[in-house]
């Protein structure tokens, strides 16, 4: 699903990704550590197609993200869902209608958008708030309208960036077991967090440690369970 | 979903942003006035120096001696010369009474009886003049000038077929004066389309900077739509509708406040001294405007959803 070969990455005149491999199969549930600066965001925006790597060889989902055009980056979103730590939901209009908007792009059918998007709704308990326009929605609530939003075109990757960063504990317990849900699935999915609570609560997860662009193992200062992580990174053939 | 559904969502998404929305609209509808202002300057200061200046006007002379029935003969032929705008005609008695009429106003009123000089006729008592036949008999014709003539050679073939004329003493006609205007409708002319290209391009730079400062508005919303895959087209549709209806918009309320500017102006104009007549925008004028504007919106906030 994500093949990341040596890529470097450039922002702001810093080196912000030196170096980086990394390979997720199709269906993985991958966590991306490290401290803030750490590079996770820029490797998130790579792989969404908002940065374009200086050097190496990166394919998201079939895309070649050395040779990606402008023109062809709908087909690349169109496979790839994106969940931010603001949530990036429109504040004016429904819950309903920011749900509806990814299927909308698509030109997916009226009728299939209404039945697709309740759905969802009913999936992510949203159902009372369907037609509130998402202002008036909590930061938990308008997270899931995120993800609704994602996870309603049936993409073949998620990637979240900190999308448990503005929720309480509980909250974001709520929303990994939904991410490990649409995992199941067979979503793949890429979870920046630095977190260590959110860590222990997918132990199913893989780890990538990045610091200052590079990636690195994961110390038992971060993680409690090294030992577990470092055995399923050497069964996955390391990062 | 459908281009034309786009555009209509875009247009009905209007309302989400009203702020921004009011204020682009007032900026359109201000500068489009501004515009149509300097359109109707144009055309009212080309009409004045068509309706005052641009004809060719002949004083014609006869001798006094002339006879008054041939004379009125060819008053009558000269109406029907092709080209003749206005004939004035002035008989010698018609000219003694323009005559004693101008003196009238010019000299000072005569003394009261009593005074001195009582015995002498009063300054502004012409009746002495009465039966001398002293003015000749007069004609100002007015021509326009043929479309693609020039000028100066027809005046003098005119001038020409006028002093030809039975009992014609003398001719003189407002070379200078018809020089000056046609001078002047030529700086006119060339200067109109420099002046609307001058518009064009402030409209364009003005409307074009306050939709992208509008876009910003809608910065989230074309983010998102471009995070979860829109087509440029799809993010592009209902931006372009918007800046169409403000600039239709924006620009018919200018012809409202323009048509408000001109009623105003003609009431403080048309009064004695000046009589100046202000005339509202030609139709023509008007949709050219409200076309230019809305075309220069619509285009603008089409490039500014590109950027």
């Amino acid at each position: 699903m994500v093949h990341l070969d040596h890529v470097s990455c450039i922002l702001g005149g810093a080196q912000a990704l030196n170096n980086v491999s990394l390979h997720v199969e199709r269906g993985e549930f991958v966590f991306l550590t490290g401290p803030s600066g750490a590079g996770k965001t820029t490797l998130l925006r790579v792989l969404y197609g908002d940065l374009k790597p200086k050097s190496g060889a990166a394919m998201v989902a079939g895309v070649d993200l050395m040779r990606l055009r402008s023109s062809g980056l709908p087909a690349l979103r169109r496979k790839v869902g994106v969940v931010f730590q603001d949530f990036k939901v429109l504040p004016e209009r429904t819950v309903f209608e920011n749900i509806a908007i990814a299927l909308e792009v698509r030109g997916v059918p009226s009728s299939s958008i209404d039945r697709r998007v309740r759905a969802v709704i009913r999936a992510l308990d949203l159902e009372e708030r369907s037609y509130a326009p998402c202002r008036e929605l909590s930061g938990g609530e308008q997270q899931r309208v995120a993800i609704a939003r994602s996870m309603v075109v049936n993409p073949e990757l998620i990637l979240a960036d900190e999308p448990t960063g503005n929720l309480d504990a509980e909250l974001s317990r709520h929303l990994i077991d939904l991410f490990k849900q649409f995992n199941t699935y067979g979503t793949t999915i890429i979870m920046a967090t630095h977190n260590r609570e959110v860590l222990s609560w997918a132990p199913e997860a893989r780890q990538v440690h990045l610091v200052r662009g590079q990636i690195s193992l994961p110390t038992a200062e971060i993680l409690s369970g090294a030992e577990c992580v470092a055995g399923h990174l050497s069964k996955r053939g390391g990062a | 979903m459908s281009t034309s559904k786009l555009m209509m969502r875009g247009v009905a998404d209007m309302r989400r942003y009203p702020l921004p929305q009011l204020c682009t609209l007032i900026t359109v509808c201000m500068v489009a006035l501004l515009a149509g202002t300097g359109l109707l300057i144009l055309h009212n200061v080309q009409r004045e120096v068509l309706k005052t200046q641009a004809q060719a006007r002949f004083q014609i002379y006869w001798s006094a001696s002339s006879n008054m029935t041939d004379v009125e003969t060819q008053w009558a032929d000269l109406k029907h010369v092709p080209g003749v705008a206005e004939v004035s005609t002035f008989t010698p008695r018609a000219a003694m009474v323009e005559l004693t009429r101008g003196l009238s106003a010019t000299v000072p009123a005569a003394k009261a009886p009593g005074e001195a000089n009582a015995s002498a006729p009063a300054q502004d008592d012409f009746s002495w003049l009465e039966g001398e036949n002293i003015l000749p008999p007069t004609a100002l014709v007015s021509f326009d000038i043929p479309p693609g003539e020039a000028p100066e050679p027809w005046m003098g073939r005119m001038y020409a077929r006028l002093t030809g004329l039975p009992g014609v003493e003398k001719v003189t006609y407002n070379a200078t004066q018809l020089s000056l205007a046609t001078g002047w409708i030529a700086l006119i002319q060339s200067a109109a389309w420099p002046a609307l290209g001058f518009f064009a391009l402030v409209v364009g730079l003005v409307v074009g900077n306050t939709l992208k400062l509008m876009m910003l508005a809608r910065k989230d919303e074309v983010e998102i739509l471009s995070l979860v895959g829109a087509q440029p087209w799809f993010i592009r549709a209902p931006l372009f509708a918007n800046g169409v209806v403000q600039g239709f918009v924006g620009s018919v309320l200018s012809l409202v406040c323009l048509k408000m500017l001109q009623s105003w102006l003609r009431s403080v104009l048309d009064v004695p001294p000046l009589f100046l007549k202000v005339e509202y925008l030609p139709a023509w004028q008007s949709f050219a405007l409200v076309f230019a504007t809305t075309c220069v919106a619509g285009i603008a906030a089409f490039i500014a959803a590109r950027r």
